[in-house]
């Protein structure tokens, strides 16, 4: 660590140089200016005007640079803060130039997660690059690991390799998935889960060669592990388990992204299958249930996209004794057909259920290819069946009720007049 | 969305503004004094695969021991080194120069340190006499411009030398008529194919004039022909004998005595310290055989200072500072007992040699008596044309080109300076 702050503390020897403080306060100078004289009374007045400022500052900044290099004057460091900020001013033009082919959301996150960090890094290995050797800063030993000392590239390995793994990952794995789909005519839950699988094995063969770089061998990771695997078993029991568990699943395809599930008597929709548990959405109340993945495994699962994605709905409905059955039937029959939704095959059907009370009871049963859609298409059919019954004069009688009291007092049981 | 993107510039700006501060705030506080006084040397070192293609070792060691030893009397000074491989050093140098990061202090070859002078990376400097009467003129004058000012100062001396196997070669072959004689006799015999390292042959058979001429932008003499004839004969025949194997790089002859393979080779003294480690005692160091009594003329390499032109006043004084530290008699008798590849090149009247392995001192101090600098000049056509004549050494010492032809050839060749009129 000695050696990492004794080379930090050299870099600011170079302060000490009039050529690179020229540079340095220079550029300083037009960036302060920017920030305090122009980009206030450019702020609020426009996207496109705040990133003309900005254009501006690394025109000025270019200007600076070539008046360096006219002076004979070293300009390389001026030079780097310029490209710096095109390079950044470049970022923020992105998300617009985007905007005519990526939907908004996903570019943003795209930027966020992938692009500004890469960036950051960008920045940082280079500034190293231009004060000190980068190879050289990076092999600087901190502390001793293993066989051999743990080196400032390796720390930030440990911390930026998993990120890019897991962030990156997703991006050539879904192109690697669509590609099969197209190939081998998968459906969308088997792309989808083929690509969660090539993103475990990515992050786990980048994992592998990170332990690999920092100086952890085979040996070395097989006496960790028969050494922690006790401890580790207990500790981590249901993290392991519902990890395994969430693999199994996967190959099994009962539980894949864009599965519908059938939880506490809702439909639910698996929006992501995690390592420890299952996102699912509800759309009742557009809650998101987050479930351990054990559970899938060991209790029973009701699934409307296991062969395939119908369901079978189903609305009751009671009509007078003084309809004829099999005409009502034939109705609710041709009425179902013209609900949007509603599928022609497997055709709708219509069964008389028992005869009540005051009612005949109907059941007329049809499918739907989008098994989130029940509520919306039962009320649509049950909808279509009022107007229909209304047109035809069909009642849908009321519960009939007759009530025997005693005669009222002074009254003769049969009155005379 | 829009607030979140300008928050995103804000940010940045946030992050240039204090990057900004801060080099206001340094420059301050170096304009006041709390940032130490920062010395940047670079030296040339090449990587492990190189190195071992070399037969050298690193430059690592020597480079720290100087900063350690002057560190002890400049405490307050600290002292940042950066390496890099031989052939990455100028344009190293030169990606620094340009943002005025350049070091303050190179440690280089002669080649490199010319090729510095020339792009204008390196500066010369006006030192006293005073502070470099220890050098050997012979050292410094090379280096010496019109102007007095020196375009680099030398700081250590590799010599050319034969290295053998002791319990194969008892007494080493003092000319070159011995050489072949003793390697018909069984002796296994290494030589470099390169025009520098076979420089000795040449002088062998009285050719290294004639030589030093035909590499040398300078009028050649009419005896030139003949000599250079009988050189390149000599090194044919040498080929043919069964026992004298000629090698590409340094390396592989270093190797090739390390294991066994060959019993005696021509060697830098940079490879010494190789060859130690793997031979011990059994290590045998003598001049390279010569003409008559006298040893070869070989030709030495020296490491030198070029001055960086990046530097603050106060930087380019400890600079100089620093030179002059390690030219010292007592830091130069330092390193004599830490390494036994270079030689000092301040006055030997100045420098006790350690008496570990003395005999490898005496034949590297006799060899550099007979030494002279590897020609460089200042031509800037000197470095291909080196190559074209090594190029041609190269076909003729294997047999693919008459000694007669290769003459020929320098003669016609616009490219190449005649031999002779």
């Amino acid at each position: 660590m000695n050696d990492l702050l004794y080379e930090i503390s050299g870099w600011f020897g170079y302060l000490t140089r009039p050529l690179v403080l020229l540079q340095c306060i220079s550029s300083a100078l037009l960036a302060l200016a920017y920030l305090l004289w122009l980009r206030p009374r450019l702020s609020g007045r426009g996207r496109r005007l705040e990133l003309a400022g900005g254009g501006l500052l690394w025109l000025a900044l270019r200007l600076n640079v070539v008046v360096l290099n006219q002076l004979g004057r070293p300009y390389g460091l001026a030079l780097y803060f310029t490209q710096l900020f095109g390079l950044w001013l470049i970022l923020n033009l992105l998300p617009m130039l985007a905007a005519r082919w990526i939907p908004a959301a996903p570019a943003e996150r795209f930027l966020s997660r992938v692009v500004r960090p890469l960036f950051l890094l960008l920045v940082v290995g280079s500034t190293i690059n231009q004060l000190d050797s980068l190879q050289d800063v990076s092999d600087i030993p901190l502390f001793p690991f293993f066989d051999g000392p743990m080196t400032t590239g390796g720390v930030l390995l440990v911390f930026v390799v998993p990120y890019f793994l897991v962030t990156v990952a997703e991006v050539p794995m879904a192109a690697f998935g669509r590609l099969l789909q197209s190939l081998l005519n998968l459906s969308d839950s088997s792309r989808v889960a083929l690509e969660l699988v090539g993103r475990y094995l990515f992050i786990g063969i980048g994992m592998l060669w990170l332990l690999r770089h920092i100086g952890i061998s085979g040996t070395a990771l097989a006496a960790v592990a028969g050494g922690l695997s006790v401890g580790m078993g207990f500790a981590l029991k249901e993290l392991l388990s519902n990890f395994v568990t969430g693999l199994w699943l996967l190959v099994e395809g009962s539980v894949r992204p864009g599965e519908i599930l059938f939880i506490d008597g809702d439909p639910c929709q698996v929006r992501r299958l995690g390592l420890r548990a299952a996102l699912l959405w509800r759309e009742r109340d557009n809650a998101e249930l987050v479930i351990p993945n054990q559970d899938f495994f060991t209790k029973t699962t009701t699934t409307y996209t296991g062969s395939d994605r119908l369901r079978r709905c189903s609305v009751l409905v009671g009509a007078g004794y003084r309809h004829d059955p099999t005409e009502v039937m034939a109705l609710l029959v041709s009425l179902a057909s013209t609900v949007p939704g509603v599928l022609p095959d497997p055709a709708p059907r219509a069964f008389v259920l028992g005869y009540g009370d005051s009612a005949i009871q109907y059941s007329l049963r049809f499918w739907i290819a989008d098994p989130m859609k029940n509520v919306s298409t039962c009320s649509a059919v049950n909808a279509a069946l009022w107007q229909a019954f209304r047109e035809r004069d069909i009642e849908i009688p009321y519960p009939q009720r007759v009530l025997h009291g005693p005669p009222a007092a002074g009254t003769a049981p049969h009155g005379d007049a | 969305m829009a607030a979140l993107k300008r928050r995103a510039v804000s940010r940045g700006l946030a992050a240039i503004a204090a990057l900004a501060a801060g080099v206001l705030l340094g420059s301050c506080a170096g304009s006041l004094g709390p940032v130490p006084d920062t010395l940047f040397i670079a030296f040339e070192d090449a990587s492990p695969e190189e190195r071992d293609a070399q037969g050298e070792d690193t430059n690592r060691e020597l480079v720290s021991r100087l900063v350690r030893e002057f560190s002890r009397v400049n405490p307050s000074v600290n002292i940042h080194l950066r390496h890099f491989p031989p052939q990455e050093l100028v344009k190293g140098i030169q990606f620094r120069g340009t943002r005025g990061l350049g070091p303050d202090l190179v440690l280089s070859r002669v080649r490199p340190a010319l090729a510095l002078h020339r792009q204008q990376l390196s500066e010369p400097i006006a030192l006293d006499n005073d502070r470099l009467q220890g050098i050997q003129p012979r050292f410094l004058e090379d280096f010496r411009r019109d102007d007095g000012r020196l375009l680099a100062v030398p700081l250590l001396v590799q010599p050319q030398l034969a290295c053998f196997n002791r319990k194969r070669v008892g007494d080493p072959p003092g000319t070159l008529d011995d050489l072949l004689a003793r390697s018909a006799q069984g002796m296994r015999v290494g030589m470099p194919l390169d025009i520098v390292g076979l420089y000795w042959t040449a002088s062998g058979v009285e050719a290294d004039r004639a030589l030093w001429r035909l590499v040398m932008p300078t009028p050649g003499r009419p005896s030139d022909q003949e000599d250079l004839k009988r050189w390149l004969q000599w090194l044919a025949n040498a080929n043919l004998q069964r026992n004298i194997n000629f090698a590409a790089e340094q390396g592989e002859l270093v190797s090739s005595l390390e294991n066994g393979d060959l019993d005696w080779i021509s060697c830098q003294s940079g490879s010494l310290e190789r060859l130690l480690a793997h031979l011990g005692p059994d290590l045998g160091v003598a001049p390279l055989p010569g003409h008559g009594d006298a040893p070869a003329r070989a030709l030495f390499r020296l490491m030198v200072w070029s001055f960086g032109t990046n530097s603050s006043p106060r930087q380019r004084q400890l600079a100089e500072d620093f030179v002059v530290f390690s030219l010292g008699a007592s830091i130069q008798k330092t390193m004599l007992d830490e390494q036994i590849r270079y030689m000092p090149v301040v006055d030997q009247g100045q420098v006790l040699f350690p008496t570990r392995r003395s005999d490898v001192w005496a034949a590297m101090r006799t060899s550099l008596d007979h030494s002279r600098e590897v020609p460089y000049g200042s031509a800037s056509d000197l470095e291909p044309r080196g190559q074209a004549i090594n190029s041609l050494l190269t076909r003729t010492i294997l047999g693919a080109m008459s000694p007669d032809e290769m003459l020929r050839q320098l003669a016609t060749d616009p490219r190449q300076p005649g031999p002779g009129p």
